[in-house]
């Protein structure tokens, strides 16, 4: 075949290609054109909007809710850059996002969908060495934190000189800022070995003997054990609980919130999914999943 | 381009389309590499401008602290680490494979270690973490066993088959008269084996020796799941029983909830072009050697 030729032939099969492309696209492209709702950010909040997703799809055929992590700071940048309808957030916007917000015009509004109580957590060892739970005020949560205390005995004179062996969340974690912000003081800089993610260091406390961390309430399991923290203003030592968490008992607790580019509009459906989280059904979609409703009622 | 092409071909004919095709598929993937390292110095570029990185002994994000002495020690650590294992057990199999091996039965052993090559790293670095870092934790009597070492072999386990592939082909290419000749002279196969073959291909086994560290540089998942991840190291850079903080891993662990623009995010981008400088030079060194390789194989 000449070089002419075989331009030719390869000039029509892209033509070929394309048609057949546009045509495909015309019969797999459903019907009625259904409402996208793009979420993304923390994981924090993740398990509870994409369960309240799924029901709310169930509710409204004709919604398209996709639902994605990343992280609170992906969410917000997310938001910011119009990529996404609603972020997820387990802390606040930071000054640098409330910035960038206000350059690119957007209207950063936050709503409170849950109450998430971060937990300090211990291995075993610790609870079996005392013979019943570890407590701690937040000065002492302050010193091992930071390493200015560094073995158990320091803690608890009836534990043995172990290292305390220190996990944290990853930098930027919603989780690692709210529980700083709690019990660290100016200047103050937590130390440990960085875990990325709940489940990880969760995990990671119940395989390293001698070891502390902090997980939401919502990932304690059997493997951990967890500490009672005090409460200045009782004077008394609370246990982390759903109860504990909602009185105001339990210090070390924070809000999860839905952030929207303003207020969304009525009837739309960003506007529809907000209140369905925050209905009755999807308040107790928050309890199933770990964390504490925002609201009372939902409480039976 | 159509042109330009078509007249060092030869005036008379034309680009066709296949040719066409191709060449726009290579220049997209130039495209694509230009692309990857203008966004990465671009992003990184504040950071370096900015003076925040520093060679302080402390990666702390969340303060501001951006010490690379804990990242680049780790990442060394690490890498010289995994290939002091990787090294002697990958070059003597290539020399068990091409040289005491019948040929026919090179590929049944062959083959299986390079297997080892294509299972993911996220399966090492699972294999890491509920293997090798329990037992590293009881055998050294250490609580936390996430260490160097655990990423260490890891790593090793990972580079073999790398150092193992490229240095049997190098082997492989050693000229059959220089053995003949060898063993004609009396020498012994051993006496063959370090004296002729080995130092004939020493520029093709050095050349798989830096792509191997480059890989394990550059490796991610398998590492950050067993390497402990401190903010700072607490012993020498020697210590192996240490945990450990690679650059790769201190970016996974912080581009998912870094800021856009913020200082951690430029910080990380500024790891990455460390990175990518890292390969560069690495693969640029790999194929200088191994271009001076085939200029002796050939003699």
């Amino acid at each position: 075949m000449s070089a002419e030729g075989r331009k030719r032939l390869v000039a029509a099969l892209a033509i070929l290609l394309a048609i057949a492309a546009v045509a495909l696209s015309l019969v797999i492209k459903p019907g009625p054109t259904r409402e996208i709702l793009v979420i993304t950010g923390s994981t924090t909040v993740l398990p509870v909007v994409e369960e309240c997703a799924r029901e709310c799809m169930k509710l409204n055929p004709n919604a398209d809710i996709r639902v994605s992590g990343g992280g609170t700071g992906v969410g917000i940048a997310n938001l910011i850059d119009g990529i996404c309808d609603i972020a997820m957030a387990s802390r606040e916007p930071g000054p640098e996002e409330i910035a960038r917000a206000n350059e690119t015009g957007v209207n950063l509004v936050l709503h409170r969908i849950a109450i998430d109580a971060i937990c300090v957590i211990v291995h075993p060892v610790v609870e079996e060495t005392l013979g019943e739970p570890l407590e701690l005020k937040l000065e002492d949560l302050r010193e091992i934190f930071t390493g200015e205390r560094r073995y158990w005995n320091q803690v608890d004179p009836r534990l043995p000189p172990e290292p305390i062996i220190v996990f944290v969340r990853e930098p930027g974690s919603g989780t690692r800022g709210t529980f700083e912000e709690l019990i660290l003081r100016e200047g103050d800089e937590c130390i440990g070995y960085e875990k990325h993610g709940n489940p990880a260091l969760r995990d990671a406390v119940a395989a390293t003997k001698w070891s502390i961390g902090y997980v939401g309430l919502g990932f304690v399991n059997e493997g951990v054990r967890v500490v009672w923290i005090y409460n200045e203003e009782l004077g008394e030592y609370a246990e982390p609980s759903k109860e504990s968490a909602r009185s105001g008992i339990y210090p070390l607790t924070r809000y999860l919130y839905l952030v929207t580019d303003g207020v969304p509009p009525e009837g739309s459906l960003a506007r529809d999914f907000i209140e369905f989280v925050l209905s009755p059904e999807g308040q107790r979609i928050v309890e199933e999943v770990g964390y504490i409703s925002i609201t009372e009622r939902a409480e039976d | 381009m159509l042109e330009a092409v078509g007249m060092a071909e030869g005036s008379s004919k034309s680009l066709d389309g296949i040719e066409l095709v191709a060449a726009l598929c290579a220049a997209g993937s130039i495209a694509v590499l230009g692309l990857i390292i203008a966004f990465v110095v671009a992003e990184g570029a504040p950071a370096l401008a900015s003076g925040i990185l520093t060679l302080e002994n402390r990666w702390e994000p969340e303060y501001d602290r951006y010490g690379l002495y804990t990242l680049l020690a780790s990442s060394i650590a690490v890498a010289v680490g995994a290939l002091a294992i990787s090294v002697p057990a990958g070059i003597s199999s290539a020399v068990f494979v091409v040289e005491v091996l019948p040929p026919k039965l090179r590929d049944f052993v062959k083959v299986p270690i390079e297997l080892l090559g294509a299972i993911p790293s996220v399966v090492y670095g699972f294999v890491g973490y509920k293997v090798i870092v329990p037992t590293i934790s009881s055998a050294f009597g250490i609580y936390y066993g996430q260490t160097a070492l655990a990423a260490s072999l890891v790593l090793a386990v990972m580079t073999v088959p790398t150092i193992l592939s490229l240095s049997s082909e190098v082997l492989a290419s050693v000229p059959l008269e220089y053995r003949e000749a060898s063993l004609a002279l009396g020498a012994t196969k051993w006496q063959t084996i370090r004296h002729v073959v080995l130092p004939t291909a020493t520029p093709g086994v050095l050349a798989s020796i830096l792509l191997a560290f480059g890989r394990a540089i550059g490796e991610t998942i398998a590492v950050v799941m067993v390497a402990g991840c401190p903010q700072q190291l607490s012993g020498p850079i020697w210590n192996l029983l240490q945990p450990v903080y690679p650059m790769t891993a201190a970016i996974v662990m912080g581009m998912g909830e870094a800021e856009i623009g913020s200082l951690h995010y430029h910080a990380l981008f500024a790891i990455g072009g460390i990175l990518l400088a890292f390969s560069f030079a690495v693969n640029a060194a790999a194929s200088l050697i191994s271009r001076k390789a085939s200029i002796r194989l050939r003699l």
